[in-house]
């Protein structure tokens, strides 16, 4: 678990998970059948998507919150889930918010970092440590987009990742 | 017609706060001051509840003070109240059909909790359009009908029984028709019930008896109600019975089992067993035992011994026989006859009582839990045969798959309950169910280790929190977590789910696994629902009247629901409603006569040219050509007449009208509404059965819509005329709905499908005067779909907006513009 703290929790953040890809949150009973059959929570007790929900509903500060990054979004929550809650979605909902949070909080580092190489080369790792060398001495061909391509692709970042959100994780 | 010239119209308005629920959102003081300054009232006050006792004194001195000869209420729907303050006025000295109301509730103040502004202005609308009609009111007196004091009962099962046996020890006889062979019904399958975990067959036994032996009651198995037709204390049927094939020579000797060559899977426990196409029952109307038929599982015991009482008779499933006769050789009686045919009789009866009770969820809906796939995950019904003496096992419990005693057992709570992919409610006997096989499984097993996974362990009901505490006290493990799956793991079963109170995983192997499925309507409410008019709600469940107050009646006088085809219920509950609607029934029967509202047409003799339109469009040949001096003209005959209107609506030269929805009073309350800001508005004529009601279900439901709506009650959409349509938009309307029932579903057999026919025709007239005639719609809506009333009137205002925006065309020469560009 990378990043520290995260939004600001409470009530606010409710109505925005709602608001953002997960309108039937509220409908949640805790039945459990989200944790049961995740794929997850098999290999890790501290992913529990039904406790993470719990948090989001009761709006405690959201420590939880982070914990929505180790969803494998395998959907067998979604699909199983009795009351149309979509647990999968919400774990994107939250992770749309905390990415949208200005700086970013709760992000893990890696995620920023393939976030900054997208918008600045187009692709989620760095061509940097000797990748292109090794390419060409397996004769590969180069790659990489040129700049109205790369316009292209920030526009796409914009409406989910703001702005200067790229920029930002760049220059940390 | 304009009440009598000597007496001048006095009308007193009435306005509701209905506590919050009406004063919450509309200004009721404005309301009622507005009514003031109406043409005749003569009269306005507000109060807390009109319908409370004070309510109605007040409305009856204010009738003596003021000399009202009109009143109007602007309360809550008169589905709700029309009978009370008719009632009122009555004992006010004035004719009952003076009486009008303004459904500010229903219609308004729950449907624009958000929109106050708009709500009282719509409120103020309405008052004005109730006024407008009641000024134009005219003393009726009602039809009287005189009753069959015979009542039919849909259904054999605990209520219908109930029901039946009530109807009769009253005095008045009783068809009682059940679809299967036998009487008993569902718990004819129990081995015990909850909450004493008492034996079934001895209670259910002692009722059958009971209905058998009373003379009153005729019975008819293998039968089923084909046609419904007539009205309250009228009601005429057509009952197809489907014969045995085997006559009473028959000894219940079973060689004739042993004979038939073909096996089908049982109907309930058909992944454990299979039966044949010929099966033994008790007789003459013992429980439907499904163990009788020979057991592929168990092939030593084909007839069971330990049938409790009465003879044993074989029956005939013709639909999965093949007619090989090997059955009719072997029977030493010769008492198979394999050609008997149906038969239908018709009856005529009074009233009718459905208790057509429901179904088991089917558990392969959820596939994640593996029956049928797995041979040890059974359903609760499956288990409860298993415990039952009288079961294939003879009330051994065993893996189905290798015969063994299981020795972990595990109950999954919820299978096709509180479930939005399935069963969206709770289904109420489940969990009890479960925790009175607990306690048997304990009886028969004290070792046998019992898990029970629930979401929440639900016993409401006397004495049932008591089962739960037993369970526990018994050691059963409850684990609150509703699972993900069930896999096979070798010869077990691996569950897999989260103790969500400790947060722990739980997957663990059991050797058998009993899913606790939940209760479906029955597999007939949509054929009984088209045939009785009675409406079924989203999950197929018959609707009550209203769901506290008339739970025993439905919205057609004279028929009323018992026992769980109107929703999961309990056998406490399905007596008690079995009890309720045999009241309702007997209380029918102790007039003689019924009054049917005089809502119907009559005719303009003079001018009438006898071209015999409406005799055409009248669904019941109430209106009849007759030879005059002046030539052929038509008369309509009140008794047979049902008051839709439909005729009224297709006379060209405006001969025919009806009462209480005159033309001249419809047209007042279209100008009513249409006075102030007329292209805003919505007029929407709902007919009084599905979409006057529906529209009601969006107001209980709190569905919001917008405020711009102005709705007119008819009797049925075949009233709505083009004379009508064609008012409302020279008065400048800007949209017109006509909202009838679905297809099949019309309460006039056919009105609606007349509606549909006019609609197109005005759509023709609208474009020969240059209106766009996609200004006018038409959108069925059921009495329970108040979801689609709400999304109408949503989607005709954002048309009506993109109209005033220029986006769409208020006129038919842009439409046809625009398709040319």
């Amino acid at each position: 678990m990378e990043g520290e703290g995260g939004p600001t929790g409470g009530k606010d953040m409710r109505d925005e998970l709602i608001g953002n890809g997960a309108p039937n949150l509220t409908r949640c009973i805790q039945c459990g059948t989200c944790t049961a059959g995740c794929t997850v929570f098999e290999l890790d007790k501290a992913y529990n998507p039904r406790r993470i929900i719990q948090t989001f509903l009761v709006g405690e500060t959201p420590v939880e919150m982070r914990k929505a990054w180790l969803c494998s979004t395998c959907g067998v929550c979604t699909e199983r889930c009795p009351k149309d809650v979509w647990p999968m979605n919400v774990m994107l909902s939250a992770r749309g918010l905390m990415v949208r949070s200005r700086p970013p909080k709760g992000v893990p580092k890696d995620r920023l970092r393939s976030l900054a190489s997208i918008s600045r080369s187009g692709f989620a790792f760095s061509k940097k440590g000797g990748l292109m060398a090794r390419r060409s001495t397996l004769k590969l061909p180069e790659f990489g987009l040129d700049k109205a391509e790369l316009e292209q692709v920030r526009k796409l970042l914009m409406p989910s990742f703001g702005k200067r959100v790229a920029r930002k994780s760049v220059e940390r | 017609m304009p009440p009598s010239d000597e007496q001048q119209v006095r009308i007193g308005v009435f306005v509701c706060h209905c506590g919050k629920n009406i004063a919450g959102t509309i200004d009721c003081v404005a309301v009622s001051d507005y009514a003031k300054g109406l043409e005749g009232v003569v009269y306005s006050a507000h109060n807390l509840y009109t319908c409370s006792e004070a309510g109605q004194s007040e409305l009856k001195k204010a009738i003596a003070d003021h000399k009202l000869n009109r009143v109007v209420v602007a309360s809550c729907s008169p589905k709700m109240h029309e009978m009370t303050f008719r009632s009122c006025v009555v004992d006010a000295g004035l004719n009952q059909f003076l009486m009008e109301m303004a459904n500010i509730r229903e219609h308004n103040s729950w449907v624009h909790s958000a929109d106050s502004k708009g709500a009282t202005r719509k409120a103020m609308d309405q008052v004005k359009m109730a006024v407008s009609k009641a000024r134009l009111l005219r003393p009726l007196q009602p039809i009287r009908v005189r009753i069959t004091k015979r009542a039919l009962v849909l259904g054999g099962g605990v209520s219908g029984m109930t029901a039946a046996l009530n109807i009769a020890e009253s005095g008045h006889e009783v068809i009682l028709v059940e679809k299967k062979a036998s009487l008993g019904g569902m718990a004819s399958l129990l081995d015990k019930t909850f909450p004493k975990v008492d034996c079934t067959s001895c209670q259910l036994q002692g009722l059958i008896d009971k209905v058998a032996s009373n003379p009153r009651i005729k019975i008819l198995t293998l039968s089923e109600v084909k046609e419904v037709s007539g009205f309250v204390g009228n009601f005429d049927v057509r009952i197809l019975r489907r014969p045995t094939y085997v006559s009473e020579l028959c000894t219940g000797c079973g060689l004739c089992v042993d004979a038939c060559p073909v096996t089908l899977p049982d109907e309930v426990l058909g992944s454990l067993i299979s039966r044949k196409p010929i099966s033994l029952v008790s007789s003459p109307q013992a429980p439907t035992t499904k163990c009788s038929g020979r057991s592929a599982w168990d092939r030593s015991t084909v007839h069971t011994s330990s049938m409790p009482v009465g003879s044993r008779v074989a029956v005939i499933d013709r639909d999965n026989c093949t007619s090989c006769g090997m059955c009719a050789k072997k029977c030493p009686m010769r008492a198979i006859e394999l050609g008997h045919p149906s038969v239908e009789e018709s009856h005529n009866v009074g009233a009718i009582v459905v208790a057509i009770g429901f179904e088991h969820f089917d558990p392969r809906r959820k596939p994640e839990y593996g029956h049928t796939a797995l041979r040890d995950v059974v359903t609760g019904l499956e288990l409860e045969r298993m415990l039952s003496p009288l079961g294939p096992t003879h009330g051994n419990v065993a893996r189905p798959s290798d015969g063994e005693v299981p020795r972990r057992v595990a109950f999954v709570q919820c299978v096709g309950c509180r479930d939005d992919k399935s069963n969206p409610y709770c289904g109420r006997i489940c969990c009890l169910i479960t925790l009175k096989q607990i306690i048997l499984l304990k009886e028969k097993f004290p070792d046998l280790d019992i898990t029970v996974f629930y979401i929440d362990v639900r016993t409401g009901g006397k004495e049932y929190e008591m089962l739960y505490s037993k369970a526990q006290r018994l050691g059963c493990r409850f684990v609150r977590g509703r699972p993900s799956g069930v896999k096979g793991d070798g010869d077990r079963l691996a569950v897999k789910s989260e103790d969500t109170l400790t947060g722990n995983p739980v997957t663990e192997s059991f050797d058998l696994v009993v899913l606790a499925t939940g209760i479906g309507a029955p597999v007939d409410s949509k054929i009984v629902s088209t045939m009785l008019k009675v409406p079924i709600d989203p999950y197929g469940f018959l609707m009550e009247a209203h769901i506290k107050l008339k739970p025993a009646e439905t919205v057609v006088d004279g028929v009323m629901l018992a026992g769980s085809c109107s929703g999961p219920m309990d056998i406490p509950s399905s007596v008690s409603r079995g009890h309720a609607s045999a009241s309702k029934v007997i209380s029918l029967f102790s007039r003689d006569e019924v009054e049917l509202d005089p809502i119907v047409s009559h005719v303009d003799t003079s001018l009438c040219k006898g071209c015999l339109a409406c005799t055409k469009a009248c669904p019941f040949q109430a209106v009849r050509p007759i030879e005059v001096a002046g030539g052929r003209k038509v008369e309509v005959l009140a008794s047979l007449c049902k008051g839709c209107g439909t005729c009224v609506a297709g006379c060209p030269f405006g001969a025919l009208d009806q009462y209480q929805f005159s033309d001249e009073q419809i047209c007042a309350q279209i100008d009513a509404a249409l006075e102030t800001d007329p292209s805003d508005k919505i007029i929407s004529f709902n007919c009084n059965w599905c979409s006057y009601a529906g529209a009601d279900f969006a107001g209980v439901s709190r569905l919001q819509y917008p405020s711009n709506v102005r709705i007119i009650r008819v009797m049925c959409s075949g009233r709505v005329s083009s004379k009508l349509i064609l008012r409302a938009f020279e008065k400048g309307a800007g949209m017109v709905l006509v909202a009838p029932c679905h297809p099949a579903d019309c309460h006039y057999i056919s009105g609606n499908a007349w509606a549909k026919r006019r609609i197109e025709q005005a759509k023709t007239v609208l474009s020969g005067r240059g209106i766009n005639p996609e200004r006018l719609w038409f959108v069925y809506v059921s009495a329970a779909e108040g979801n689609v009333y709400q999304r109408a009137i949503i989607e005709m205002t954002h048309f009506l907006e993109m109209m005033k925006r220029g986006e769409a065309s208020w006129r038919v020469k842009e439409v046809l513009q625009e398709a040319r560009t």
